[in-house]
């Protein structure tokens, strides 16, 4: 009951705090500097960024373009998709892993609200991934599949997907600050969804079990779906598809925010 | 004038500190074991004050009193375990002055970036850029990286643009030691102008003769209590003496 009291109060005001306009110009700043000082500020260093996506795309392409890629229509297009949104999820959840502890002298000694660190730091992935996520368009254009009206269906679809993505930065920062083995743990568990995610194969080439279990346990499968809709298929996106991510996203990122809400304090002073 | 800022009913704040360096196996037996791993430091208990706008407060005591913490919970950057505290508006407060700049970034940017912090907007904070830069006499250095700067410039370039920022309620932790003699001339001249205003500023110091000629009252803590709470001069001649 006390705990519940703690949260909706602690809820209330950062509510009150995040939507002031002041807010947003700290944000916006955050972001500007942050984004400012990595590498994607200049031409050169974003395309050194994006050599990682070519090599990974190129070596995939090589491996598994006979045995997965027969049948699939621009497989570069579809491996590409599926590359930039797991390294996405996998880089945003790393960085974001460590937001607390690194920020820690910032959240302890000033009024800047401790979301707005989170949102800046994930700003520079969010970036670069808007960046691919365009090349994929043009590749999807110059191969005919792209429908421009399907262009609205990113709004749902990439929010949920960032929705997802700070939940589990969320939650993985939060248990950073009382073990710090999680990082360990992550860099090798989080590596595991290029393979359990369907990058390089389709999700009808799996066994019956199989599909079931990458379709419904691993979080990142409806994204690619919808992705790949959009990418490959013209936006024909089923609806049970989108509202798939919509819940998943949603249902992560509340969850996380309402723990980090109680746990902030603790793990602040044990960081 | 007489309303009040902030209204304190029996805060405590309670911190969870490790007994020893934390490792895994350790976590694991405390979660088992009858062993904790950490154990209760309380920093403030049963605090209860009032703070009206306009007014000007000294927080002082020895070091590990609780006066950072309690200028955190004025803050709003860390909540009370026990009681509450309510302020009635967002202070701009400045524990460390590196806090909020960027060190691989221009200082142009910096002063954007640090002016955001203190409630100014980008077209609030571009008429005042060369302002800035001349008062934390670094006028040549606009466009150089803030690191190829000293610990010294940093905390006056800092100050500078908290002098401009428009804030009705500040809150200062300790942020006016190891300023230079050249720059203390600066310094005064903002808290001159601060003590005639109808702005409300929470301070602590050790410079006990700054905070006597700044602040009309002053708050004694002792062990995370509040052992004297009056006018400046008196509490800090008690606590004087004391020592």
């Amino acid at each position: 009951m006390a705990t519940k009291k703690v949260v909706s109060a602690r809820f209330a005001s950062r509510c009150k705090r995040l939507t002031r306009p002041l807010n947003r110009t700290i944000l916006l700043e955050l972001v500007r500097a942050n984004i400012k000082a990595s590498d994607y500020h200049s031409f050169l260093g974003g395309l050194w960024s994006l050599i990682g996506t070519t090599v990974m795309l190129v070596s995939f392409y090589y491996v598994f373009s006979k045995h997965f890629g027969r049948g699939i229509a621009g497989y570069p297009l579809y491996l590409l998709s599926g590359i930039i949104l797991v390294n996405f999820f996998i880089t945003a959840t790393s960085y974001l892993l460590k937001v607390l502890s690194f920020n820690r002298d910032i959240a302890l000694n000033s009024t800047i609200p401790r979301e707005n660190l989170v949102l800046a730091t994930i700003s520079i992935n969010a970036w670069k991934f808007a960046i691919e996520l365009a090349i994929c368009t043009m590749i999807s254009v110059i191969y005919g599949f792209y429908a421009w009206r399907s262009a609205l269906l990113f709004i749902p679809i990439l929010l949920s997907f960032l929705a997802l993505v700070l939940g589990v930065g969320l939650a993985l920062s939060l248990s950073f600050c009382f073990a710090r083995d999680v990082e360990h743990v992550w860099a090798i568990f989080s590596r595991l969804f290029l393979f359990v995610t369907p990058v390089f194969y389709t999700v009808e080439s799996m066994s019956p079990t199989m599909r079931l279990l990458i379709s419904y346990l691993n979080p990142l499968t409806p994204y690619l779906k919808a992705l790949r809709a959009i990418f490959m298929k013209g936006g024909m996106l089923e609806v049970s598809v989108l509202l798939h991510c919509v819940f998943m996203g949603t249902a992560t990122l509340g969850a996380s925010y309402l723990i980090f809400l109680r746990w902030e304090g603790e793990a602040l002073d044990r960081t | 004038m007489n309303e009040p800022l902030i209204q304190a009913s029996h805060v405590a704040k309670r911190y969870r500190v490790l007994k020893r360096q934390r490792s895994t196996l350790r976590a694991l037996k405390a979660l088992w074991g009858p062993e904790k791993l950490t154990m209760e430091v309380w920093a403030l208990r049963d605090l209860s004050f009032t703070i009206k706008r306009g007014e000007k407060v000294a927080v002082i005591g020895r070091n590990g009193s609780g006066k950072t913490t309690l200028l955190r919970l004025i803050s709003g950057i860390i909540d009370p375990s026990r009681g509450s505290i309510e302020v009635a508006a967002e202070p701009l407060a400045l524990f460390k002055f590196w806090i909020g700049q960027n060190a691989d970034l221009p200082v142009i940017d910096n002063i954007y970036l640090f002016g955001a912090v203190c409630g100014m907007k980008r077209r609030q904070t571009e008429p005042l850029v060369a302002k800035i830069l001349d008062s934390a006499d670094i006028k040549k250095l606009g466009f150089a990286p803030l690191h190829d700067l000293s610990l010294g410039q940093r905390q006056r370039l800092a100050l500078s643009i908290v002098f401009q920022a428009p804030a009705d309620f500040l809150v200062f932790d300790e942020t006016f030691v190891h300023v230079d003699q050249a720059f203390i001339r600066e310094c005064n001249a903002f808290f001159v102008r601060l003590a005639e205003s109808t702005r409300t500023m929470v301070i602590t110091s050790h410079d006990h003769d700054f905070l006597k000629k700044y602040c009309q009252r002053a708050l004694w803590l002792d062990k995370g209590q509040i052992r004297l709470d009056g006018p400046a001069a008196e509490v800090i001649a008690a606590y004087e003496a004391e020592k």
